[in-house]
């Protein structure tokens, strides 16, 4: 096990794929551990933690969002966004935060949201005389709230992994992801106060009602999504295809900025994408068979029981161990490799499974905008061209209302559970 | 036909191939839909043959997921380092990819011939459904999993590719920034 973990963390250092590294480390571990006959287990694991229905919506939701992003959506929800925070102190910098809150319902991944809303708002934010590290820091929290609104990745493979309903998941990360924005939003006009931050200009009263109309569509994607698995219309599956036909429908018929040569550099990248996602899906699928092998998740759960069996301190110590291991591990791999971790533990908490997800998934989204290997903060701080110490620091203090959250997702189940009790399947 | 004019059409090719799976996986999944709701009988076979594409698709686009840095990596130390010794780094990096790669290709070839003789059950339902009781033979499931040597050899050509230009850049004086910049301009 130590053997495994620091050979992860050597590959990684030297600049090898998070996915090879995990590769790499399994390789090690059957050599080291003379279990050369497990090999040819290795390809058969890989293609069975891919091989599954669920896993169809992820080239599917970010095809739907690369469509959307690709029709021109992210300038719309900006503009809109800024008629709605309006002429206040640190304006563009709510603005931020509101259009990755209304972005978060088209992508579902932190990743992606990153990139779409960074091109954007961190040039915009620096033109109106922000510091870069701050736009860029602030772009990065906000992009945790893409996976914690539908359609969003992480949660879809915590509910393939765990057997949970997609459809309560996504109801579920709803009213958290409204709750961090707010939070990021106190902040954000808190911060304008105190800095002086500069006052956005006016949106003429006449462009109003036009550009509500127009970010319309982006903001009704997670309302078919969600309505059509929860009302029985659709499986997740076919819910993914038909955003896919929305947002096609929606960027050749009502935006007419689609045509076929985006159509086709869209159907392009959500391949790649979806194979940068499955390839890590697939090495974590080995390494948690290798973990199983050596009995891990057992003693890692017996370790936490004899510290305590009260589920108030397993919680938090859980959460403990998925933040460190979220400072390591991309989110998807580590989903995949501490679920046998989890299942053993679960049992004790006395927390609901949904609610469960959502904080697990939360939890390792921060992991994404901490260094390390803080994959949205690598992409900002490039898209801002600003070094990325400086952007791990100015991000400090929206990490913070990110724990806070975490804390509220993680001890009041009120949260989590009152729109899937809302809306019962 | 030269190399390099060979190497353009194959990636062009394997491109509109990946653009046409993910084309596929969008009509038989919408297709679904409309038979259920439209026709009131829904296909055997889609399930099944969408989760096949979606192996297909992952592996052969490995390739580019790689060149386009979906497949993320730490960047810190060999930022941090000289020219030369960030090379090394590469190269070695590099190496190590490709013999992961290799070992998975050979390996998952192995896999691929001992599990795969079954034929396979979506295609033999198609086949049921086109040409009845005498349907030829379907393909076994062997061509299933073959998706994943063949991703993992090609993308090991593609490393190897890469450790050629980090040996070139080395001999050239050149560093690995000049490199990243230079992809930048040629990676599409």
């Amino acid at each position: 096990m130590t053997l495994y973990l620091l050979s992860f963390l050597g590959f990684m250092v030297i600049g090898i794929p998070i996915a090879f590294s995990l590769g790499l480390s399994s390789l090690t571990y059957l050599i080291v551990n003379d279990q050369l006959h497990l090999l040819i287990g290795f390809p058969q694991k890989m293609i069975a933690g891919i091989d599954n229905f669920v896993l169809l919506t992820i080239p599917f939701f970010i095809l739907a969002g690369n469509l959307m992003n690709s029709a021109d959506l992210t300038r719309q929800i900006v503009r809109f966004a800024q008629m709605l925070v309006g002429r206040v102190r640190g304006g563009l910098a709510a603005v931020n935060v509101i259009a990755s809150m209304m972005f978060s319902g088209v992508s579902g991944a932190a990743t992606a949201e990153a990139s779409a809303i960074g091109s954007v708002m961190i040039p915009a934010m620096q033109r109106d005389g922000y510091k870069p590290e701050y736009a860029a820091a602030l772009t990065a929290a906000g992009s945790i709230l893409g996976p914690l609104v539908p359609p969003s990745l992480a949660l879809i493979l915590y509910g393939v992994l765990t057997g949970t309903s997609i459809a309560d998941l996504f109801l579920a990360g709803i009213i958290p992801a409204f709750a961090l924005c707010a939070g990021l939003l106190v902040y954000v006009l808190v911060k304008a106060r105190r800095e002086d931050h500069p006052l956005p200009a006016a949106i003429p009263a006449a462009e109003r009602w036009p550009l509500a109309i127009r970010a319309l569509p982006a903001l009704l994607l997670p309302v078919i999504i969600v309505g059509g698995i929860r009302s029985g219309v659709f499986t997740p599956t076919e819910a993914a295809a038909v955003a896919v036909v929305y947002a096609l429908a929606v960027g050749l018929l009502i935006y007419r900025t689609l045509n076929a040569r985006k159509v086709i550099a869209s159907f392009y990248e959500a391949a790649t994408m979806t194979a940068g996602v499955m390839l890590i899906v697939a090495m974590a699928s080995m390494t948690s068979f290798i973990l199983g092998i050596e009995n891990i998740p057992r003693e890692i759960a017996a370790q936490m029981l004899g510290i305590s069996t009260e589920p108030f301190v397993l919680i938090l110590l859980l959460n403990l161990v998925l933040l460190v291991l979220g400072l390591f591990l991309e989110p998807l791999a580590a989903l995949v490799l501490v679920m046998p971790i989890l299942n053993e533990l679960f049992p004790l908490l006395g927390i609901d499974p949904v609610q469960f997800g959502v904080m697990v998934v939360l939890n390792l989204m921060i992991g994404m905008i901490t260094p390390p290997v803080g994959l949205c903060l690598f992409i900002v701080s490039a898209i801002g061209k600003t070094p990325l110490e400086r952007v791990a620091v100015a991000i400090l203090p929206m990490i913070g209302i990110s724990l806070i959250i975490l804390a509220l997702v993680a001890f009041v189940p009120a949260l989590t559970l009152t729109l899937p009790g809302l809306f019962p399947g | 036909m030269t190399i390099s004019a060979f190497h353009h059409a194959f990636r062009t090719g394997l491109k509109a191939l990946l653009v046409a799976l993910v084309a596929l996986l969008l009509t038989v999944m919408v297709a679904q839909v409309i038979m259920r709701y439209g026709f009131n009988s829904s296909l055997l076979w889609s399930e099944e043959l969408c989760r096949y594409l979606l192996i297909w698709a992952s592996f052969l686009a490995m390739i580019f997921a790689y060149e386009r840095g979906e497949i993320a990596a730490l960047s810190i130390l060999a930022n941090a380092l000289p020219r030369v010794p960030a090379l090394m780094l590469a190269i070695l990096g590099s190496l190590l990819s490709v013999a992961l790669c290799l070992t998975l290709a050979w390996y998952g070839y192995v896999f691929a011939d001992i599990a795969g003789s079954q034929p396979i059950p979506a295609f033999s339902f198609i086949l049921e459904d086109l040409f009845g009781t005498d349907a030829p033979q379907a393909p076994r499931v062997f061509w299933v999993y073959f998706a994943l040597p063949l991703g993992m050899t090609l993308l090991s050509l593609r490393i190897v590719a890469d450790i050629v230009l980090f040996a070139r850049a080395w001999a050239n004086g050149q560093s690995l920034d000049d490199l990243a910049a230079h992809d930048g301009g040629s990676s599409l």
